[in-house]
C-alpha cells in the first residue's frame, strides 16, 4: 500500500474533525481507502476517524468500516496494555518514594478529548525529577523496562540528556524523561519547576500526577513544533484540545515564552494548527501572537525543523545552547567519543561499531563550510 | 455468583475503551483482555456505579424493549463472569 500525499492530506482533515469551523463531509472510497487507512493507523488517527464516522462526518464504504473498527481496536489494545504498564511502574515508583509525573499518552487521553478512545498512544511517557534519575532507571528495571540504549558517557543523562527509551518483554516502550524535549529548547526550560505544575487524574483505580493544564500546553505544543518535520496531526490536535478545552492561564504561557524562550516554539505550533487543522483562531492566539521570540530561538528552531535535524544539526544547536566552553566540550565529548557499549548498541551490536562513522557528520560539515 | 439482591461495580483497577459500540476491557496485573458486545457495553457502562442484577436487566430490558424475564439470565451470566474474571467487584 502506497501513501501518498492525497492519503496524508485526507487523514490529516479527518484529524480536524469535531474542531470549530465549516467542515464538509468527507467520502472516502474503496479505491482510496487501503493509503488513507495506513496513514489512520500509522499516525494514530483511528479514534477520531470512527467518532467522526459515527457522526456521519466520514463516510466509508462498509468493507472499510469493519477495517477502521479492527484498526482500531488494534490501537485501543495496545493503549489499554500499556495503561496496565503504567499502574505497575506507578506502584515500583511509589515503593522506591519516587515523585513521577505521567506525560501525553493517557494523561491527555483521559482528561483533554470527549472519549479517551479519540487518543491512542505508542508508549507512555514519565518524568522524574533529575536527583532521582538513576533511582528511577532501577524502578524500572525492578518491572521489567530494560534501557534501549546505554548512556553515551557517565553522568550524560542528569547533565544533557532528555529522555532514555525503555522497553519491556512485550515490546511495550516506556520513555523515561528528565526534561520535556531534545536539544536546547529542553535545556533552557527548568524541569524541577514542572512539578510544582500538577495535577491528577484517575486511572485503573489510582490517581496519577500529570501536568497542569497550563504546563500540558507548553508541553504539547513543544511537542507537536519539534517532535517531527513537518508537523503530525495527533500532536496538533492536542494542542487544539488543550487551547480549547483546558483551564490554561495564558499570562503564565506568556512568562514561560519568555523565560523558557519558547515564543517561536509555540507560533510555530499555533500556525501550523491554523494551517493543517484549520483552526485560525484558537484561545491564547493573541498572547501567543503577542510573544516575541529571539533571533537565537529562531535559529534554534530552524535546526529541528531543517534537513540537518537528523544529520547532527540539533546536537551543533544543543551545544550552542550549553553554558560555559567546559559544558559544551563535554557535550561534544560524549557524543565524538562515547563509551563502546554505547557505539555497539547503536549499531545493533554488530562489528561494525567504530567512531569513525560519528566523526564523519562534522568533517562533511566541515568540508562542505570550506568550499 | 452474583445474587440477585448483591450490588455490582466495575472493579477498580478495570481499564477500558469503546471501540464502536462494543468495548474492551482489561484489568491491572492481567495479560488479557475481554471484549464485549453491544449488548454486553451497556450493561459494562451501566456499571459505572453498583447496581443489582435486577436494575441492570431492567436498565437493559427498557432500551431493547423486551421483557426483562428475557434478558435477565443473560445479565447474571455476564455479571457472573465480570466479577470471575476480576473485572466486576462486589460493592461494599
Amino acid at each position: 500500500v502506497t501513501t501518498g500525499p492525497g492519503a496524508i492530506e485526507l487523514a490529516t482533515r479527518v484529524a480536524g474533525f469535531g474542531l470549530p469551523g465549516q467542515r464538509e463531509a468527507l467520502s472516502i472510497d474503496a479505491a482510496a481507502w487501503p493509503s488513507v487507512a495506513a496513514v489512520l493507523s500509522s499516525r494514530r488517527l483511528t479514534g477520531i476517524a470512527l467518532a467522526a464516522m459515527d457522526a456521519d462526518q466520514l463516510r466509508l464504504p462498509n468493507e472499510a468500516e469493519r477495517d477502521l473498527v479492527e484498526r482500531h481496536r488494534e490501537q485501543m489494545v495496545h493503549s489499554l496494555a500499556l495503561e496496565r504498564r503504567l499502574l505497575a511502574l506507578g506502584e515500583a515508583f511509589d515503593q522506591a518514594g519516587l515523585p513521577f509525573v505521567a506525560l501525553k499518552g493517557p494523561a491527555i487521553a483521559h482528561t483533554m478529548y470527549p472519549d479517551p478512545s479519540w487518543r491512542p498512544f505508542a508508549d507512555v511517557d514519565v518524568l522524574v525529577r533529575t536527583p532521582d534519575w538513576r533511582r528511577a532507571c532501577e524502578a524500572a528495571s525492578s518491572v521489567g523496562f530494560r534501557r534501549d540504549l546505554p548512556e553515551p558517557a557517565r553522568g550524560f543523562d542528569e547533565r544533557f540528556g532528555k529522555a532514555a527509551t525503555h522497553t519491556d518483554g512485550s515490546g511495550l516502550q516506556l520513555d523515561l524523561h528528565r526534561t520535556l524535549t531534545l536539544g536546547p529548547f529542553g535545556l533552557w526550560l527548568d524541569p524541577a519547576v514542572l512539578f510544582e505544575e500538577t495535577t491528577s487524574f484517575e486511572l485503573g483505580g489510582r490517581s496519577f500526577r500529570r501536568l497542569n493544564d497550563t504546563a500540558m500546553l507548553l508541553h504539547v505544543a513543544m511537542h507537536a513544533s519539534l517532535g517531527a518535520a513537518p508537523p503530525l496531526p495527533l500532536p496538533l490536535r492536542d494542542v487544539a484540545q488543550l487551547a480549547l478545552l483546558g483551564d490554561v492561564d495564558w499570562e503564565a504561557v506568556a512568562e514561560r515564552g519568555r523565560t523558557w524562550r519558547l515564543a517561536a516554539v509555540l507560533q510555530h505550533a499555533y500556525a501550523e494548527v491554523a494551517h493543517e487543522l484549520e483552526v485560525p483562531a484558537l484561545p491564547g492566539l493573541s498572547t501567543i501572537s503577542a510573544l516575541i521570540p529571539t533571533a537565537r530561538e529562531g535559529r534554534a528552531l530552524r535546526q529541528y525543523m531543517g534537513t540537518r535535524r537528523g544529520r547532527g544539526g540539533l546536537a551543533l544547536s544543543t551545544t550552542m545552547a550549553i553554558p560555559g566552553v567546559r559544558g559544551k566540550v563535554a557535550y561534544a565529548r560524549s557524543l565524538l567519543l562515547p563509551r563502546h557499549e554505547f557505539l555497539e548498541a547503536r549499531s545493533g551490536g554488530t562489528n561494525r561499531a567504530s567512531y569513525f562513522g560519528r566523526w564523519t557528520i562534522p568533517l562533511r560539515w566541515w568540508l562542505q563550510r570550506t568550499r | 455468583m452474583v445474587l440477585t439482591g448483591t450490588r455490582v461495580v466495575r472493579a477498580p483497577g478495570s481499564l477500558w475503551r469503546r471501540i464502536g459500540d462494543g468495548v474492551i476491557i482489561t484489568v491491572a496485573g492481567s495479560e488479557s483482555f475481554d471484549r464485549l458486545t453491544p449488548t454486553g457495553a451497556v450493561v459494562w457502562l451501566l456499571l459505572d456505579r453498583p447496581r443489582t442484577p435486577d436494575e441492570i436487566a431492567d436498565r437493559v430490558a427498557q432500551l431493547y424493549g423486551i421483557p426483562v424475564h428475557d434478558v435477565r439470565s443473560d445479565v447474571e451470566a455476564l455479571l457472573d463472569g465480570l466479577v470471575a474474571r476480576g473485572l466486576a467487584v462486589h460493592a461494599q
